[in-house]
């Protein structure tokens, strides 16, 4: 699945990435701190997430409101690391792949290829938020 | 009908009245006689939503209290607007209507309640909301319209079905949110759809049986007059225009009038030549008004308020009918607050526009010309991968759904309406799919207009085109209008409170704060001598979703409801 081969290549990058971060941080005599999304990672596939957030707004918006922003706690897209932790992409990737036809979300599966539901996730992983 | 005259009369005058009531009441028309009922959608065939009765008046309407209250047992939006008939009252919640109630009007105890199950499926092609409108009655039978696209006959005795009719596929989007219109012995209905790739259209089904009697689509096939306003046949066949709100009848001219939605998809780079420009490619009938011949639904007259639509300006909204004195002369007059921010007045006859006002603040169009054709500001138009910025009104109109009121004594039209404007912007809107949003922009409908409120409650003259009064509103989603010949206009806000107005003056002169939004107008009848307002409460859930950052400040601001509330004076 084309989830997979992205989520080695971000793995290679991030380790790649990961090294430098170690070599800068010897010189400046600390460890890189572990956490969030590494800057670099980030910078590395920003057109891809400007590409998902566009690909969101035009596909996504109509229920889950622009930018992900909405009242509705149900649709809230922002909390599905809040919600799901680790499992959120495989959580994502299913229910839009198959939809909820009880809860009004469509079958995307037959609609949307792989790409276009990858960039939206990598859009939706930078715009996540602490549940209140 | 009234029994009690035949035993009363000689036989041949008896026989004479009971003709003349039987074909009253097959026609549809107008309130019931008394005035003392609700027993259509907008008060009357005419969608006028005014009521005769004066018992509650700018005097004592001080007092008004609850005399009851109803659970309508879901929380969705309540957008139903109840009927009274014979005492007894009819009334839908949302999500089927997953309940039809019949309730004792005086008392609110239960007589009846008609539960479809609906399939489990209806809520992925649904564009706006699960919502119900309401029903309509005639002859002892309630007709309901269904979110999965069927059409139902009850007997009004006990909720049982007698028929059941599939009028759309409501796994295409093609879903019913609204009552039909009843005009003679047939049962007119529309479906929804302008957010999916198909075909609206309008059919009659025999009362009686169920029959279906005649069906017009809104959008011209291949070959016929006006389809060449699509660049493609095939481009036309899934372009929208469907009539998802109500009908008005009138029986003297026999003319049935419909609005329709907009074109498919939303972005119209995909239907046309994405300018203001657009030459022949109009998209007909789409954001329309349609009379059509109640007997064969052969369309008499149509006229398009917005041609090449590229904002999601609905030309659904009720199309109240009345006569009005323009110029010393009087006008069979048809009138609708359109989605676009215009103000219309046609001649009901023919079509012929009479006027068209702003009645919001509008920047899309400087304005109407004399042969119907707004005349765009090119920059408002959104167009593919060009942005049109702070475009006024938004998607979601000048007004929507809630309906207006016409009052008789004032000549004052009521209308509930948004100061909202957005950005919009055309995309690859992609291969049309069944059941699948087909739209093709991006959009931000987060602003308010000028001013800063959300919308306004306005009181229009139709005559000399302009604002008599309004009440400005802190939030968007106002609530539709009632008047009374006690002198009062009724409306309700988001924030749940209902409220009565002089009906002159805009002066407030009660309020009752029902706790969650009310979005339909209250209606007004009178049962065992006494005179009562009802209305349901329940603030949107999906609408104002759509508006970001705000709509969601919005919706937490304000909570989900589901009480129908009836008020009266006190003894």
């Amino acid at each position: 699945m084309a989830a997979n081969s992205y989520t080695k290549l971000m793995a290679s990058v991030l380790a790649l990435l990961c090294t430098i971060c170690l070599a800068n941080a010897e010189e400046k005599g600390g460890t890189p701190t572990a956490g969030p999304s590494p800057g670099p990672a980030q910078a590395a596939d920003s057109a891809q997430v400007q590409e998902g957030h566009s690909l969101f707004n035009q596909t996504c918006a109509h229920c889950h409101g622009p930018d992900a922003v909405t009242g509705l706690s149900e649709r809230n897209l922002r909390h599905l690391k809040a919600r799901y932790g680790e499992d959120m992409h495989n959580v994502f990737t299913s229910t839009v792949v198959n939809g909820r036809p009880d809860k009004g979300m469509p079958v995307w599966g037959e609609v949307l290829d792989a790409k276009t539901i990858d960039k939206i996730y990598s859009y939706l992983e930078t715009i996540q938020e602490d549940a209140q | 009908m009234q029994k009690k005259y035949g035993s009363r009369l000689s036989p041949l005058l008896g026989a004479a009245v009971v003709a003349l009531m039987a074909s009253h009441l097959l026609a549809g028309s107008a309130r019931a006689a008394s005035g003392k009922e609700w027993a259509a959608y907008g008060g009357d065939w005419a969608n006028t939503r005014y009521s005769m009765l004066s018992s509650i008046n700018t005097s004592n309407v001080k007092d008004l209290k609850v005399a009851w209250a109803f659970p309508l047992g879901v929380l969705e939006g309540q957008e139903t607007t109840p009927l009274v008939v014979d005492g007894t009252m009819y009334v839908t919640s949302p999500r089927g209507p997953k309940y039809v109630f019949a309730l004792d009007a005086k008392t609110g105890a239960v007589k009846w309640r008609y539960a479809p199950e609906m399939p489990a499926d209806i809520a992925s092609a649904v564009c706006c909301g699960l919502v119900n409108r309401g029903v309509a009655y005639a002859n002892g039978k309630v007709f309901v319209g269904r979110l999965d696209g069927m059409l139902v006959a009850l007997d009004a005795s006990n909720g049982k079905e007698l028929w059941k009719v599939k009028v759309a596929d409501y796994k295409a989007g093609d879903d019913i949110t609204s009552p039909p219109t009843l005009a003679k012995n047939l049962v007119v209905i529309g479906y929804a759809g302008g957010e999916y790739a198909t075909r609206g259209a309008i059919t009659a089904f025999d009362q009686e049986s169920g029959k279906e009697v005649w069906k017009t689509y809104t959008i011209p096939g291949a070959g016929e007059p006006g389809n060449d306003s699509w660049p493609s046949p095939e481009i036309a066949m899934r372009g929208g225009a469907d009539a998802w709100l109500v009908g008005s009848y009138d029986p003297k001219l026999n003319l049935i009038y419909y609005g329709t939605s907009n074109p498919a998809p939303w972005a119209a780079h995909a239907r046309g030549t994405d300018s203001s420009d657009y030459g022949k490619y109009t998209n007909l009938n789409s954001s329309s008004t349609l009379a059509l011949d109640a007997d064969t639904g052969k369309i008499v007259w149509t006229f398009q308020q917005t041609p090449y639509d590229a904002w999601d300006y609905d030309g659904v909204n009720e199309k109240v009918l009345t006569d009005l004195s323009i110029g010393g002369n009087t006008v069979q007059a048809l009138m609708s607050a359109d989605r676009n921010g215009f103000f219309y007045v046609f001649d009901r006859k023919n079509g012929k526009l009479i006027s068209a006002t702003p009645f919001v603040n509008v920047n899309w169009a400087k304005g109407i010309d004399a042969d119907g054709r707004p005349v765009e500001i090119p920059d408002k138009r959104p167009r593919k991968d060009i942005w049109a910025r702070d475009v006024c009104p938004s998607f979601y109109g000048g007004k929507n759904f809630p309906p207006v009121s016409y009052s008789s004594d004032t000549h004052l039209v009521y209308i509930p309406t948004f100061n909202v404007c957005m950005d919009e912007v055309g995309r690859d809107a992609g291969d049309p799919k069944k059941g699948i949003f087909f739209l093709g922009t991006e959009f931000d409908a987060g602003k308010y207009g000028p001013g800063g409120n959300g919308g306004e409650f306005v009181a229009w003259d139709p005559v000399a085109k302009k604002k008599v009064w309004g009440v400005k509103e802190p939030k968007p989603f106002v609530g539709g209008a009632l008047s009374t010949a006690g002198g009062l206009v009724f409306y309700g806000n988001m924030d749940g409170e209902l409220k009565a107005l002089n009906a002159k003056s805009g002066d407030v002169l009660w309020r009752f704060q029902a706790g969650s939004g009310i979005n339909q107008g209250p209606i007004t009848y009178e049962v065992g001598g006494k005179q009562y307002i009802a209305v349901a409460s329940g603030r949107l859930v999906g609408p104002p979703s759509f508006m970001g950052e705000t709509g969601k400040k919005l919706l937490s601001e304000t909570t989900e409801g589901a009480t129908l509330f009836v008020f009266e004076l006190p003894n």
